[in-house]
């Protein structure tokens, strides 16, 4: 397939994939807020979410009486346009991509990020802090899950949906390490671990797979190893590297460039660590340095399949 | 019920629904009947739904004079434009009639040039054309054909017959619009098909495929076509990628293609795929910057040279709008004459070359009455409707002629035709034209898929999309 | 006379480059004047180079390298015969009324009217109104025309460069020998005269004329009854034996030596040298 329209599937599963993790993260978030008493959680609370899926190293959020981190982190996560990475602009990159390859869409899949997009495009802070932030939260993440599921069900599973997949897990997986750096486990672990299970929508899963009260340990385990949960980083990182290996027509275990190199090192690390090993040297270490390895792993990916040329003006 | 505005008792232009006794035309009775049992909510309501569906589906077009990313669906009335079968093969004919005679028109000013040696036309008027390339003169294109697809627009004067106002032979659009259109009108409104046997539309992208494998490289069995198109923010995008979806061809920019020893390649994620046929909806000018516009991103480097070396085929072929050049359009009736020995089937509307001194003293002079257009502009741009422009923007034409007579024409005034029209809930008259599409393979292909677009401002006379227009779906009737 | 000539073009890029593409005009051509017995072309980095005939009747070749490279190199040998004349034509008995006759003369439309180099305008009007109205003698005009720009104007390379069009050179009056064809050129198709442009090489040998150590170029102006005749309006010479043709065309622009579009950073250092030999009779063999 063009190599152009390999790599808008690419960003399109990425993109559709984050506007979901935010719209989620931003919900669940919301609702826990409005559960806590002291203004001061709450503020730690936006200032986590601000880091995690605002990808701002130093949130600056409104303290004090009358603080609106609420409003404040919606409008930066959510609707802000000058942030590449809101769910506006993850929604208009979406719809861009898939505009760039309309040819190859199918109409349900088309269609599907059309109306987001002109849903998306059609609301304002204000409409949404009114009635709520859920409607609109629920809204992108449901349209975002369809999309998974048209995708699936109208698209051949070739090259192109190989693509789509790498660009879906890939975000995933960088995303949930994204919150395990953001969670105050030390001093609040069972508040915290429930948080990010629910994040991850893990919580019901979770409590139907630990057989005894669980405890925040197990939460990290499951979030980080389960080889069947779809949003851990174990089972994610398995799907990035079955689908790049479709891609490259090779087995798994071997490797024809630096992205499926680093797959496989990311697959037996998450494979053969045990949770104690893990929590050893501390989450904080150890989520951050997968968060680096997700993000060495993209710009592997698209060096692969996406080779760009530095300056790529036409010169007499 | 829908009110039908009465029809004047005195009317300057041909009404497509009334007849001069004031009784709907015998094609028009059924849907007649059809309206009048609809209750006015029920219509609006489904006209509400079906333009949701075209924003949804992305049927837009993106209007560059406002801030960017600006797409509008183009406005679709439900009620249909009908011809009659014995309307249709008139225009039909006339059709084939004249993309044969530009079809060589094109083929000789690149080759021989008989008809500037013995014939009507002038070398001074060809040599001149913005749109003559010269990097095409004794270049040879598969089968001698350049137009592949042409557009041809018509109107219809007060007394009904078919003129041709302008043809269309680089990269014209609308055909999208046709089969969007006739595919939201028969979910929205199958009720209105009642009585009628309606020639189909949707094989229109098969017909251009047969086209295009016609075009291709002799040799080549299954030659492989895409549509090359200038990207997301054109305005006709959207029928780019229609058609490429529907033909089952790649739909590609200028920066997937690449060019090794005279051959055009896709570039692909498994290396290079060979390109036999390219529907390139990108002008002349962007086409190579190796020989055209120099700073082109959006053609391909090198593509003029495997073209000329007959690797690939490009539709329209390059230098193909030396043929709808304005001011040539007045010497099509005698380009039907010397190439075919055949008289028009289709008249043009009277002309007037502003190269002429005799000619361009009488435009001057009578500018409040005469429509004045650019040679080479199209969309209703760079155009003076002069009944109803100020005296300022007349006198600024006036200069413009007089700066470079050889960029405008002028034509007197034609009233278009009129037909109803859904507007504030009632069914109001309003101007259209026609453009019937022609595709030119073994021979001219003239599909009966043709696009109806409609002036909506009251006793408006300009139909283009830039400048108010709407569009229509087009019935043309089984003989 | 019998020439061998070396051209070498080479390209130094401040950051490499990838997909270029190249289209030379410097193959002699073969006509009445001139036969081009042997001719070679070498590209570095390595391409196979493919050929067409353009519109003109030249030669011309194209190449492209894609890899990524930080320098091109484009040499050419070629051997050259040109047909001996002791004395070139004075084109004296060329008149208006012939040219007004002449059949051939619709057809140069392009040799009549504007090009991207060759502009009407006031500084050309005004360096025209110089010289005596061209009236019936149009053959004589042209060799006054040809000894004005000589005289008129300074050989000054800092003046222009290959992008000027005839304004820039008439508003300093100084030039190189592209300018000077442009200049008469455009003075000509105003007298109504055909002309065009020709690039190609000039033999100095021991003589000092300007132009022969890189590419020259001049005009030829469309005289009934000879055709075609050539001026040097750089040395003030008619054409003779010691001028090899390459290209013909409306203006530099159809013709110039090296031109091509590559992808990359910056702008590149160009340089160029030309070996022109005079082979003796012993060396024709």
């Amino acid at each position: 397939m063009l190599s152009r329209v390999a790599e808008s599937l690419y960003w399109l599963g990425r993109n559709v994939e984050r506007a979901e993790t935010i719209a989620r993260v931003l919900d669940v978030n919301y609702t826990r807020a409005m559960d806590l008493y002291a203004q001061r959680d709450a503020e730690r609370l936006w200032r986590s979410v601000m880091h995690s899926v605002g990808f701002l190293d130093e949130p600056a959020i409104s303290s004090g009486p009358g603080s609106k981190a609420a409003a404040e982190a919606i409008a930066h996560c959510a609707l802000d346009p000058d942030n590449p990475c809101s769910i506006v602009s993850s929604v208009r990159i979406a719809r861009s991509n898939g505009l760039g390859m309309r040819a190859e869409l199918t109409t349900e899949v088309w269609q599907l990020i059309n109306v987001l997009y002109l849903y998306v495009e059609g609301v304002t802070l204000r409409g949404v802090m009114r009635e709520g932030p859920s409607k609109f939260l629920h809204y992108v993440r449901d349209s975002a899950l369809a999309f998974s599921g048209v995708t699936d069900a109208t698209l051949t599973h070739g090259d192109g949906w190989g693509f789509l997949q790498v660009g879906r897990f890939l975000e995933r997986a960088y995303m949930t390490s994204r919150f395990l750096v953001a969670l105050d486990v030390e001093h609040e672990p069972w508040r915290e671990s429930q948080r990010l299970l629910e994040m991850c929508c893990a919580d019901v899963p979770f409590a139907q797979a630990s057989r005894h009260v669980p405890e925040p340990r197990d939460a990290l385990e499951f979030i980080i190893l389960s080889a069947d949960f779809p949003r851990a980083l174990r089972f994610c990182t398995r799907a990035v590297d079955a689908a790049m290996h479709r891609l490259s027509r090779t087995g798994e275990g071997s490797y024809t460039n630096a992205a499926e190199r680093r797959l496989g090192r990311l697959r037996s690390l998450f494979d053969f660590t045990s949770i104690d090993e893990v929590l050893a040297g501390g989450i904080a270490v150890f989520s951050a340095g997968v968060v680096g390895e997700f993000e060495n792993l993209s710009h592997e990916v698209e060096d692969a399949y996406f080779p760009r040329h530095p300056v790529a003006a036409l010169v007499t | 019920m829908l009110e039908l505005q009465p029809r004047p008792s005195v009317s300057s232009h041909y009404d497509e629904l009334y007849d001069a006794a004031g009784l709907p035309r015998a094609h028009y009775a059924a849907l007649s009947a059809t309206l009048s049992e609809f209750a006015l909510g029920e219509i609006l309501g489904r006209v509400g739904s079906i333009n949701t569906t075209l924003l949804q589906r992305g049927v837009t077009f993106t209007v560059y004079a406002e801030s960017s990313g600006t797409e509008r669906i183009f406005p679709f009335d439900v009620i249909p434009r009908i011809l009659t079968g014995a309307e249709w093969a008139h225009i039909e004919r006339g059709v084939q009639q004249r993309v044969r005679a530009l079809n060589a028109f094109v083929y000789d000013v690149y080759h021989a040039e008989r008809i500037l040696r013995d014939g009507p036309i002038s070398r001074e008027l060809v040599y001149s054309s913005k749109n003559y390339c010269r990097e095409m003169i004794d270049v040879d294109v598969q089968r001698d054909v350049y137009i592949h697809v042409s557009g041809i627009d018509l109107i219809r004067d007060a007394s009904g017959e078919f003129l041709v106002l302008e043809d269309n032979c680089r990269t014209p659009s609308g055909i999208s619009y046709v089969l969007e259109n006739r595919d939201v009108l028969k979910r929205g409104f199958a009720d209105l098909f009642r009585g009628y046997a309606v020639s189909p539309v949707d094989d229109y992208p098969s017909r251009l495929l047969d086209v295009l494998h016609f075009a291709a490289p002799r040799g080549i069995m299954q030659p492989n076509v895409v549509v090359l198109t200038p990207g997301i923010y054109n305005s006709a995008y959207f029928e780019h990628a229609l058609l490429a979806r529907r033909m089952g061809a790649e739909l590609v920019e200028g920066r997937d293609l690449l060019v090794v020893d005279n051959v055009v390649y896709l570039r692909t994620t498994r290396g290079l795929a060979r390109v036999d046929v390219i529907y390139r909806r990108i002008d002349d000018d962007f086409l190579d910057p190796l020989y055209f516009a120099p700073n082109s991103g959006l053609g391909v480097t090198g593509l003029m040279n495997a073209y000329r070396a007959g690797n690939v085929s490009l539709a329209n072929a390059i230098g193909s709008g030396v043929a709808d050049d304005k001011a040539i359009y007045r010497h099509v009736p005698d380009m039907i004459r010397f190439y075919l020995g055949e008289e028009p089937v289709l008249s043009n509307v009277p002309t007037f070359d502003c190269t002429n001194d005799l000619e361009r003293r009488h435009v001057l002079a009578n500018l409040d009455k005469l429509v004045v257009k650019n040679a080479n502009a199209s969309g209703g741009y760079g155009m003076l409707m002069g009944p109803f422009a100020g005296a300022a923007e007349r006198a600024e034409f006036a200069d413009l002629i007089e700066a470079n007579p050889r960029d405008f024409i002028a034509q007197p005034m034609i009233e278009l035709s009129s037909s109803p029209t859904l507007i504030n809930g009632t069914l109001a008259s309003r101007r259209v034209d026609l453009r019937p599409f022609a595709l030119y393979g073994r021979d001219v292909d003239v599909p009966p898929a043709a696009l109806t677009r409609v002036a909506l401002k009251e006793g408006s006379l300009v139909v283009n999309s830039s400048q108010g227009g709407g569009c229509k779906d087009t019935w043309v009737l089984g003989v | 006379m019998e020439y061998t000539i070396a051209h070498e073009t080479s390209y130094v890029y401040p950051k490499s480059v990838h997909e270029s593409y190249t289209v030379v005009h410097l193959q002699p051509r073969s006509d009445q004047s001139q036969f081009c017995s042997k001719y070679e072309l070498r590209v570095q980095p390595e391409s196979s180079p493919l050929s067409y005939v353009d519109r003109f009747g030249n030669d011309v070749q194209h190449f492209a390298i894609l890899p990524a490279h930080d320098a091109l190199s484009i040499t050419t040998r070629s051997h050259v015969v040109t047909l001996p004349s002791s004395e070139p034509t004075r084109p004296a008995a060329a008149t208006r009324a012939l040219l007004e006759t002449d059949r051939k003369v619709p057809r140069f439309y392009d040799f009549l009217h504007d090009s991207a180099y060759v502009r009407a305008g006031p500084e050309l009007d005004d360096f025209v109104a110089e010289l005596e109205p061209p009236g019936e003698r149009i053959g004589a005009w042209c060799l006054d025309l040809a000894a004005a720009i000589h005289r008129g104007f300074a050989y000054d390379r800092t003046a222009t460069n290959v992008r000027t069009a005839v304004a820039g050179a008439l508003a300093a009056r100084a030039g190189v020998c592209q300018d000077f064809a442009h200049i008469m050129i455009a003075a000509l198709r105003g007298a109504g005269i055909p002309a065009r442009y020709v690039s190609g090489y000039i033999f100095g040998g021991d003589s000092t004329v300007l132009g022969a150590e890189a590419s020259h170029a001049w005009c030829e102006a469309y005289l009934p009854p000879y055709g075609w005749v050539g001026f040097d309006p750089t040395n003030d010479r008619l054409i003779d034996d010691s001028f090899v043709r390459v290209a013909v065309g409306r203006d530099y622009g159809d013709v110039s030596p090296v031109r091509g579009i590559y992808r990359g950073g910056g702008a590149s250092e160009m340089s160029v040298n030309v070996a022109m030999d005079l082979l003796t009779g012993t060396q024709q063999q």
